[in-house]
């Protein structure tokens, strides 16, 4: 109860300073903003933002949420999202967002074909930080209080249904999720496949006293949960205790406190694509050829003319105008040129890394794009629906969310934005008891497949698929000069094995695909450089 | 119109002259080279030399090298084939007004022309790095009025000085000092630099300083210009040997 009053009295301060800080004559509309999950973020992790709008008289135009970037005089993210209220109705939207200055307020503005409407600043807080978040669902706020020690630096959020996160991305700072108390009627479509999804990508859930939930009405969860004692879901983890954790007995005799701690010590299956891997991606492009000795025969040229003209001049009235005409073509032409090369050096280059996610017929798709603007200037890129893209290392980006656009400056020359999405995959591949390798898949063109364990590989054969015999001869090793080639695919698998020695001592199925699901794009479509590779476990 | 004769004939040789034409030549040699050093893509990353920076500097060293350009060729440093110093004119019948005035107004027709045909450098370096030609624009509010200062104070220094090594120690002497001292001086003196004008100029835009600094240096060459008249008129006044 104490936790829920210190909530009610952070929401009734954020309201008043949203309210406080409102500019214009008239209120046009009510705007009211929650961030993180229960009001607790970790600075650099996604924290979900929930805005609710709600207006008298109809409104239509633009929500900009204004999110301050980690250096104070540094661009801030911007997401731009389209907003239209009925008269007397409400707006909701939902946005991961990214705090890196908790100091500072996110300002949210309605702007209407008129302009700026309202202007609204929430602020956030030094005090919400955390490292991470252990989530209960759960009527009763209460049980988790041995989290919240001068030393601990994970905090309880005690939720009900409407506070669920609606995308997997937003429980990046979720360390672990309780379900205790569960009204199935109250959770939204998109909320269960977000928990679902999050936990498939290695999210942890436990479920105490199951019983007492209404399986029936919920089977999603009912499908999640380990007939006893826990089982992996993808690379994720579900728990299950029969015993009421939060009964007022067995939260005495530290029970709760128990399980919740053996749970957050499990190591977590580890990421096969880290930010490492954007190191093999170029950073920058030198100017084609042709295109300086273009430049440098036009300037030839503009010398040798105008070296002609220039003695000329004081014998003709015209001699001035011609002098003239020779400076504006000269400048207007290399310009040109200068400008055009500058639009052409500009380019994409990206890396997917598609990680089945255990046994679901699912993966998760981690991309790095390297937006090449080699000599700085504005870019713009696309990412697929339902993909969570940032850039690496916070650089100042707007998100127009109508227009599924990530834009912003690429002063140093190049952005690194990383793209995270959910992919559903079919790819299984066991060693069968005999020795062979059997795979089982479904679509997805997948090319020069190989397998890899401890730095050796083995090239399979281009119709992947069924039972394959391996041959112990054909093993060759990865750090043989010439193995992987010099080319960005050939650094990027070379990359991912080392990821994979990280990851374990299994054996790993590793393909190139084709799948344009994957990545962002340029404004015109294009994918630019695209390396696309597959990743299964062999089990 | 008729033209002012000083200013007719000294231009027409800075046009036509063998030697006035391979100082245009390796003025834009030097400026292409410039531009051509400015494209490799790496350059702007350097912290000190932000894409802006890179026109930034070139239009420095144009300007530099303009007001060298112009002030070594009016005072004789770089002798113009056919153009009279102010030493020779004062033999002439022409009125030191009139000489004065001309040397003046060939110093502004020959800055406006090395700045002007060096726009096509200058937008080779705009063009790949993505600046506005707004920038060039405004860095000739303060660029020009130096040029044609420079060259002004080189004309009235061929009048002063006989001696042609006194005449080039001063000649470098005075551009060091507005290139050079100028812009070590502590704020807000260091606003007589044209160094820092230009830099004013492309960042902050025309400015209250940026004008300033620009109509010093156009006061400087009217300046310039009466001690050219006094000078023409002090040497016909002086017995001849």
């Amino acid at each position: 109860m104490r936790e829920h009053g210190r909530r009610a009295v952070l929401f009734v301060c954020l309201w008043l300073a949203a309210a406080g800080t409102t500019s214009g004559a008239g209120r046009i509309a009510d705007v009211r903003a929650d961030v993180g999950i229960d009001g607790w973020f970790a600075p650099g992790k996604i924290a979900p933002l929930r805005v609710e709008v709600r207006a008298a008289a109809p409104l239509a135009g633009t929500l900009r949420i204004e999110v301050p970037a980690e250096i104070r005089d540094a661009a801030p993210v911007t997401h731009i999202l389209p907003l239209a209220v009925p008269a007397g109705g409400r707006h909701q939207v939902y946005l991961d967002i990214v705090v890196r200055d908790p100091r500072r307020p996110i300002l949210i503005t309605l702007r209407g074909a008129r302009g700026e409407r309202l202007r609204v600043e929430v602020p956030l807080g030094a005090r919400r930080v955390v490292d991470g978040v252990v989530a209960a669902l759960t009527r009763e706020a209460a049980g988790l209080e041995f989290l919240s020690g001068p030393d601990e630096k994970r905090r309880p959020a005690y939720l009900s249904e409407d506070g669920l996160p609606v995308r997997w991305q937003s429980y990046e700072p979720v360390d672990l999720l309780i379900i205790r108390d569960l009204d199935p009627r109250a959770v939204a479509p998109a909320q269960q496949q977000a928990l679902v999804e999050w936990i498939a990508q290695g999210g942890r859930l436990l479920v105490v006293a199951p019983h007492r939930l209404h399986l029936a009405e919920a089977r999603w969860l009912q499908e999640l949960i380990p007939s006893a004692g826990e089982r992996a879901y993808g690379h994720g983890l579900v728990a299950a205790t029969a015993e009421d954790l939060f009964a007022p007995v067995l939260r005495g005799r530290g029970a709760l406190r128990a399980r919740v701690t053996a749970l957050l010590t499990r190591p977590g299956a580890p990421s096969l694509a880290p930010p490492v891997l954007a190191d093999v991606l170029p950073a920058t492009r030198p100017l084609p050829g042709a295109t300086q000795f273009g430049l440098a025969a036009l300037s030839v040229l503009y010398i040798l003319v105008l070296r002609g003209v220039l003695p000329r001049v004081p014998a003709r009235r015209s001699g001035w105008v011609g002098l003239a005409v020779v400076v504006a073509v000269g400048t207007a032409g290399l310009y040109g040129v200068a400008a055009d090369a500058r639009t052409s050096a500009s380019s994409l280059a990206q890396l997917s890394v598609v990680e089945v996610l255990g046994t679901l017929p699912a993966a998760r798709a981690v991309t790095y794009a390297s937006v090449i603007a080699p000599y700085g200037g504005r870019f713009a890129v696309r990412a697929p629906g339902g993909a969570e893209a940032r850039p690496l290392g916070g650089a100042g980006v707007t998100y127009d969310a109508a227009r599924r656009e990530i834009s912003g400056a690429a002063s140093a020359g190049q952005v690194v934005i990383v793209a995270r999405q959910i992919v559903p995959v079919r790819l299984q591949v066991r060693w069968s008891p005999s020795g062979a390798l059997t795979v089982d898949r479904a679509g997805g063109d997948l090319q020069h497949a190989v397998l890899y364990r401890r730095r050796q590989l083995y090239r399979l054969p281009p119709d992947l698929g069924g039972t394959i015999l391996i041959d112990p001869a054909r093993w060759e090793p990865v750090d043989r000069p010439g193995t992987l080639g010099l080319d960005v695919a050939g650094r990027a698998m070379d990359a991912l094995f080392r990821q994979l020695d990280r990851a374990g001592d299994g054996s790993w199925l590793v393909a190139q695909t084709a799948d344009d699901r994957l990545g962002l794009r340029t404004a015109s479509g294009a994918a630019g450089d695209a390396v696309r590779l597959v990743v299964a476990a062999v089990r | 119109m008729r033209l002012n004769a000083v200013f007719r004939s000294d231009l027409r040789y800075r046009l036509i002259g063998r030697k006035a034409g391979a100082m245009v030549t390796l003025y834009l040699a030097v400026l292409g080279a410039l531009a051509f050093l400015s494209l490799p893509p790496d350059l702007g990353r350097l912290d000190d030399l932000r894409q802006e920076g890179l026109l930034m500097a070139f239009l420095i060293v144009e300007t530099v090298l303009a007001a060298y350009l112009t002030s070594a060729a009016a005072s004789g440093e770089i002798l113009v084939d056919g153009e009279k110093s102010v030493w020779d004119l004062a033999a002439s019948p022409f009125p030191p007004g009139v000489i004065a005035r001309g040397k003046v107004l060939t110093s502004t027709a020959y800055a406006v022309l090395l700045a002007g045909i060096a726009a096509p450098f200058l937008a080779i370096v705009a063009g790949i790095r993505g600046e506005p030609l707004g920038a060039v624009a405004r860095a000739a509010v303060p660029a020009l009025p130096f040029i044609v200062a420079s060259g002004a104070l080189g004309a009235l220094y061929a009048g002063v000085f006989e001696s042609d090594f006194t005449r080039s120690f001063v000649h470098w002497l005075t551009l060091l000092a507005f290139v050079l001292g100028a812009t070590a001086l502590p704020p807000p003196w260091n606003t007589l630099s044209p160094v820092r004008l230009v830099m004013l100029a492309v960042r902050g835009g025309v400015g209250a300083q940026v004008l300033a600094g620009a109509a010093l240096y156009l006061a400087l060459a009217g300046v310039a210009g009466v001690g050219i008249a006094g000078r023409v008129a002090a040497i016909r006044r002086a017995p001849q040997v």
